[in-house]
């Protein structure tokens, strides 16, 4: 009874600090379960969307031109086989800036457009479930698979613009679909579904346009746009990974080098799911910098109880309470408010979890119902109890050293002051060289602000640098992306085309006048076979300029490629291993010679010389060529210029160039992924900075009342010993800054690093720009300003009175 | 004729009590004059501390009023109180209350410092003539812990007339101080007061009380005797104490 008496006691001193502990643990508790919620929620989701399709174990698109009846029966014939499905689909054209279009959005990846078929799903109007049926098509409507909704920025009544050959067509948008296969907005080609007598009716005017004398010439309407798209699916003998049986089916069938790009199951799930697992990391691993900021404040707020309640303490003592007793007493108050601020936290993370959800049902591609994940919110919440037990019982030991008598009479401990920094108070910074000493007369009291300060800047930082990896040419470049600035596209369709060659002659001609070239791109990506495993491919006109190569070296020979670390990893290729590359016509011995990283493919990539390419792929052609050059000034320029001169002899426009500024550009790439990160990053930091100044704040008004009541005696108005008071706190965030940056240059890169490896991005250049760091600086210090001001409103009421002893 | 410098009107100071009201001080009407060294005497409990902060405008009076260089202390604003009490206004207190964190130079100079009239390098000059005169410069840079009560008491004194106030209050200053450091403190005082400076000392102690040339009697709130003496001199130190004794016995101390 008695201990329940001063628990209750205790907390209703002691507010400030219980609600301090309830927020705390239910931010903690709310933003970890939601991503584990969300997380596990996501994984059962993209499961039961591939089981809504009757779980299928690849898809290969393999253009008419390269299809047989008997390459479908070997495939069906196969023992690893269990079904086989084919339909028939239409792959749109680029033309006049148009692939698939929605107001402003365009987007350049294949898009295949077929009649609607079972084990598509229609999902509701506001993205979070299902609607019972799916409605038939009427002419002029499509579905599309809910990943375009972002891709697009568009909604269901909006029209989508696409071209077949050289003719526009518009749909309008009936729905968003569940298409587990190619769903994602993270993948890039599509699934789209339209009537049959739209498809019935496009696959005429294919026929007859390949058909038209006009277009005989035309190598790119003679290649057709008709796909077969094959969806296989293993027999459940098979115990293979999903990528061996698509190996073992393509060594078979030649299924997958006759293909223009196949998926499994596992990559569709991997794509889908990989911003998210990414992102989810990162916040993760900020919540857990947040728990030890957590338990610092803790921490600090039972030694301030106890600094402050020393009397009180001695008291209880003297009449009989046991340390152990007083002990007991102060941990309970800290797990009443860690139990509610874990109830609280629960009943938050499904909000949360749900918020999520719908934030990333776009990438996922399929809507997502939350469920508690109850093994790891045990586990999670059992860890964050018994650490913070931990911490409890370290941080009470302090009364086993309360003298009854000595705290009574009031007195202090032994030592007051740690120590004194020789630094003078100034007349014209009175308020701040009066602050500084505050606090370098009793450091220790300001280290748990430090500690905290830091590990706030540490991530503010970090999410900057993070920020500014996409707009790094270097940063870029060092991820095996093309960081380039003049980018030129040549068309692949129609009679009198312009070669690479004679594109790359005028280009540097008019570069040339103006600046030197750096650098140039001329690639290509396209999916073949590595020894019978599908994978992805850049092939490089210019492979010296290859980016990303950590270990090894780049191709130079025709025969030698660059592999990633999560291919070496995955099939267990090394630099000096000999492998077969296949395409659709031919094979090529390579030698492996180095290990590269890239984004391309989530890391599933590898890179070749375009001379070799051609010799496994007749038909491959490079259309694309970027340009580095020296001076980045005249870079709209020149790409305005290079634009005019892409014209054939007869004066016809056959290409396109444009400057891409990565400033803008890059940051709109990831713009709401970014958004996201820096949103929950700030604004828990914000939270997490005003609970411990606070904190901080009671504390130093308790021990320092006595200073208050003498300086207001000798003259200082309130508003300047809250100047002072708030300026020490603002020196505290500068020094917790400066070891912040110190941290984020240590180790940023190496966090990154660990978390970017699942994309196979191990190695990074980080580049630290100046806004990274005084932006987040100044905001902290600001912030430890303004609430250390609004914390010291008390001083006011400190009454020079209390000086007075009657 | 002596100017008064500061003048009460039908003074009080209240305290809720028990759900009634605790009269401290009692419609005290008083001046105090410039160059005099004035001291408050009474029973513990009388108000003497209560009334030196109320003149002083430390605490704020519930009715009445103090008139200060034609300023009231008691409607005044907490801006023009906290100017006046580092321009004006000197304060030394029983328990010396040294900001702790600051050395002893600097518990004098912070005070120097609010005077926005003189320089950084003419408040360090003058800090270090006090400390001098004082005798305690020797110790100039220990922190208050680190020094005996007296040279703390002392600190606080150089602290109260660094920016040469017009009035100097001093609750009890030798109250928590041994024999020898009461009369240092005291002959300081003294030395002060013989310089012009004018002095509001509350005290029980009737040889503290024989420094003054005047000596106010207050009994539950009220101003029951006032009494002036000859100057102070070191030769006749008896004869004033048991003048004083004689005075506080006729006023049934």
């Amino acid at each position: 009874m008695e201990i329940l008496t001063l628990v209750k006691a205790n907390i209703k001193r002691r507010k400030g600090a219980f609600i301090a502990v309830i927020l705390l643990t239910a931010i903690i508790t709310a933003s970890s379960l939601s991503i584990f919620n969300f997380i596990d929620s996501m994984d059962r989701e993209l499961e039961r969307s591939f089981s809504d399709r009757g779980d299928p174990t690849g898809v290969c698109f393999v253009y008419n031109k390269y299809y047989t009846p008997e390459l479908e029966d070997k495939v069906r014939s196969l023992d690893i086989v269990q079904k086989l499905e084919v339909y028939d689909a239409l792959d749109n054209w680029y033309n006049d800036g148009i692939s698939n279009r929605v107001g402003n959005s365009n987007d350049g990846n294949s898009y295949f457009y077929m009649k609607l078929h079972d084990g598509i799903r229609l999902i509701n109007s506001d993205a979070t479930g299902f609607e019972d049926s799916i409605p038939a098509l009427e002419k002029g409507e499509v579905y599309l698979p809910l990943g375009c909704r972002e891709k697009l920025r568009c909604k269901v009544g909006d029209t989508l613009q696409t071209c077949f050959y050289y003719v526009k067509y518009e749909f309008k948008i009936k729905g968003f679909v569940q298409e587990p296969q190619n769903g994602s907005s993270q993948i890039g080609w599509k699934q789209v579904f339209i009537s049959d007598e739209d498809f019935d009716e496009l696959t005429k005017i294919s026929a007859q346009t390949k058909a038209d004398p006009k277009y005989k010439n035309d190598r790119a309407v003679q290649n057709g746009i008709e796909v077969k798209v094959f969806n296989t699916y293993k027999s459940p003998s098979y115990k293979g990974s999903d990528a061996q049986f698509q190996r073992d089916v393509n060594l078979a069938t030649r299924l997958g080098d006759l293909s223009s790009g196949t998926l499994t199951k596992a990559q569709s799930v991997n794509y889908s799911s990989l911003a998210p697992n990414v992102l989810s990391k990162i916040v993760l691993t900020f919540i857990a910098v947040l728990f030890v900021v957590a338990l610092v404040i803790m921490g600090h707020s039972i030694s301030s109880e106890i600094e402050i309640d020393r009397k009180k303490l001695g008291i209880l003592k003297s009449q009989g309470f046991t340390t152990r007793k007083i002990r007991l007493i102060m941990q309970i108050q800290y797990i009443i408010a860690m139990v509610i601020g874990i109830i609280l936290g629960i009943a938050g993370s499904f909000f949360l979890s749900g918020l999520i959800a719908d934030e990333f049902a776009d990438v996922v591609g399929t809507p997502m119902s939350i469920r508690i994940s109850i093994i790891k919110a045990v586990l999670m919440i059992g860890a964050l109890v018994a650490i913070s037990l931990l911490v409890m019982a370290v941080k009470t030991h302090k009364v086993t050293r309360i003298s009854p008598v000595q705290a009574i009479t009031g007195q202090k401990g032994d030592v007051y002051f740690d120590s004194r920094l020789n630094m003078g108070l100034s007349k014209k910074l009175l308020s701040l060289s009066l602050g500084i000493r505050q606090f370098t007369s009793a450091k220790r009291r300001y280290i748990s602000m430090l500690i905290i300060s830091a590990l706030l800047m540490y991530f503010m930082v970090s999410i900057n640098v993070i920020a500014g990896l996409v707009t790094s040419r270097n940063s870029l470049e060092m991820m095996g992306m093309e960081a380039t600035q003049i980018d030129m596209n040549i068309n692949n369709a129609g009679e009198d085309l312009l070669t690479i060659e004679e594109a790359e002659k005028r280009a540097e001609e008019i570069i040339e006048k103006y600046t030197s070239i750096e650098k140039k791109y001329a690639v290509n990506g396209s999916y073949c076979a590595i020894n019978g495993y599908k994978i992805f491919c850049r092939a490089y006109k210019y492979p010296q300029y290859i980016g990303g190569v950590y270990k090894g070296r780049r191709p130079r020979q025709k025969n030698e490629i660059v592999i990633t670390q999560l291919i070496s990893d995955e099939f267990g290729w090394k630099i000096g291993d000999k492998v077969n590359v296949t395409g659709r016509g031919g094979e090529l011995e390579c030698m492996v010679t180095g290990i590269y990283q890239s984004m391309n493919d989530a890391g599933m990539v590898f890179a070749i010389p375009s001379e070799a390419f051609e010799t496994i792929n007749p038909s491959f052609k490079i259309s694309y060529e970027g340009f580095v050059i020296k001076d980045e000034s005249k870079a709209k320029q020149i790409a305005d210029e290079i634009d005019k001169a892409l014209v054939n002899d007869k004066g016809e426009k056959k290409g396109s160039c444009s400057y891409w500024n990565i400033e803008n550009d890059g940051e709109e790439m990831y713009a709401s992924e970014i958004k996201l990160l820096k949103t929950i990053i700030y604004s828990f930091s914000g939270v997490f900075m005003l609970i411990a100044v606070v904190l901080l704040c009671t504390k130093a008004f308790v021990l320092e009342r006595r200073d208050i009541g003498i300086y207001k005696a000798i003259g200082f108005t309130s508003a300047r010993l809250r100047m002072s008071f708030a300026l020490r706190f603002s020196f505290v965030a500068l020094l917790g800054s400066l070891i912040g940056i110190a941290l984020s240059q240590l180790f940023t890169q190496k966090m990154m690093e660990m978390l970017l490896s699942v994309i196979g991005l191990c190695y990074l250049e980080l580049e630290t720009g100046i806004l990274d760091i005084v932006i987040p600086m100044a905001l902290l210090i600001l912030g430890f300003f303004v609430f250390a001001l609004i914390a010291s409103r008390k001083i006011k009421r400190v009454e020079t009175r209390e000086l007075v002893a009657e | 004729m002596k100017k008064a410098i500061l003048t009460a009107k039908e003074l009080c100071k209240s305290f809720a009590h028990n759900g009634g009201q605790l009269h401290i001080i009692s419609n005290v009407d008083m001046q105090l004059f410039e160059g005099d060294f004035t001291v408050i005497m009474g029973a513990s409990g009388s108000g003497k501390s209560t009334l030196l902060y109320a003149l002083s405008g430390m605490d704020r009076a519930t009715s009445g009023s103090i008139m200060y260089e034609g300023m009231d202390l008691v409607t005044l604003k907490e801006k023009k109180l906290a100017e006046l009490r580092h321009t004006d206004f000197g304060f030394v207190f029983q328990q010396m209350h040294l900001v702790s964190n600051l050395t002893i130079f600097e518990n004098v100079a912070v005070t120097g410092y609010l005077n926005k009239s003189v320089s950084a390098k003419e408040t360090n000059r003058r800090t270090d003539e006090l400390l001098e005169k004082m005798s305690i410069s020797h110790i100039k840079t220990h922190l208050p812990s680190q020094v005996s009560g007296g040279e703390q008491q002392r600190c606080a004194i150089a602290r109260a007339v660094i920016n040469k106030p017009k009035l100097i209050f001093a609750d009890e200053p030798t109250g928590a101080l041994n024999r020898k450091n009461t009369s240092d403190v005291l002959d300081l005082m003294t030395q002060l007061n013989c310089e012009g400076q004018s002095i509001l000392m509350v005290t029980h102690d009737v040889r503290a009380a024989a420094r003054a040339n005047r000596i106010l009697y207050l009994s539950d709130g009220k101003i029951l005797g006032d009494l002036t003496l000859a100057p102070y001199s070191a030769d006749d130190i008896k004869s004033r104490e048991a003048q004083i004794n004689a005075w506080l016995t006729s006023l049934e101390w």
